[in-house]
């Protein structure tokens, strides 16, 4: 069984009443959204983490990431402040590259199974402020040495 | 649905077999007369996750459902009336469900959206067992 396409005629009137303000009022939201939830991850930071920096509590986080909030620019300044960044860096356009610290990767090559140092740092090359939840799954060594410490991963 | 699916997320809803239309076209209709506004905001939403955004973790309020089986609702705000419950296989795919006006604290309370949460903890169940057996693809 394969899904298959389907259109409907009563979602597309209703998309076509949505004004292209509305739409970019929402669009900003999530984007903005999705960015502070970048540079949080990017940081290392759990919710409850962010919400220290910045006093809050987690439940405000949650609020702040689901992309519904109308953030107030002092609200914006306090997030740009605890990421050590100018308020206008989060509206850039600029690709923030999401490191993920592992504590241990273990790889199954097919000769044989090689365990990397917690140092290996697993980084997400093509996802544009969206980082993933989880990392990648197909984990390449490459030109892994066993006599050195540091090690590159590709994402598969 | 192809209104909502693009390059961040394929937005899917389930059609029963004794109806002509999805599970969502059926919250719509539904909801739309008493709840026009939220309508569309949670429309401009879906359309953008499937666009622009994806389906991230922070946009859903999660543990709908049973562990592990990806049942959640969209994130509502506590001063909105209407919940819509999804099936989420992580960013990229979305099931969307029904769901309904929220007078109570938990669905289980709730007859409407309690029906709801159930059909979608069932096909939930449902497709795992699918994808499991290699009877459904995405």
């Amino acid at each position: 069984m394969k899904p298959r396409k389907y259109k409907s005629i009563q979602i597309g009137n209703l998309l076509s009443q949505i004004t292209p303000l509305q739409m970019d009022k929402t669009k900003n939201k999530m984007e903005l959204s999705a960015r502070i939830e970048g540079l949080m991850i990017s940081k290392g930071w759990t919710k409850s983490q962010f919400a220290e920096k910045v006093d809050k509590k987690p439940s405000e986080i949650t609020k702040w990431l689901s992309g519904t909030q109308n953030l107030t620019i002092d609200t914006l300044t306090e997030i740009a402040q605890s990421f050590g960044i100018p308020l206008s860096a989060l509206f850039g356009s600029r690709e923030i590259q999401v490191v993920y610290k592992t504590p241990e990767i273990i790889v199954h090559a097919p000769s044989r199974k090689m365990e990397i140092p917690a140092t290996a740092l697993v980084t997400n090359q093509y996802y544009n402020y969206k980082p993933r939840e989880y990392a990648p799954i197909n984990l390449v060594p490459v030109n892994y040495n066993f006599s050195k410490q540091k090690s590159r991963i590709h994402n598969g | 649905m192809v209104e909502f699916s693009g390059r961040q997320a394929r937005v899917y809803s389930i059609i029963e077999d004794d109806s002509e239309v999805t599970l969502f076209e059926q919250f719509i209709e539904e909801n739309e007369a008493k709840f026009k506004d939220e309508i569309d905001d949670i429309i401009s939403r879906l359309y953008q996750i499937g666009r622009n955004v994806g389906a991230r973790h922070s946009y859903f309020k999660h543990n709908e459902g049973k562990p592990g089986d990806g049942v959640c609702a969209l994130y509502d705000n506590p001063d909105r009336k209407l919940r819509l419950y999804c099936i989420r296989f992580g960013m990229d795919i979305l099931i969307l469900g029904g769901g309904g006006e929220k007078r109570v604290r938990a669905w289980q309370d709730d007859l409407i959206l309690s029906k709801s949460a159930k059909k979608m903890i069932h096909y939930a169940q449902d497709i795992q067992k699918k994808i499991d057996s290699g009877d459904i693809e995405f």
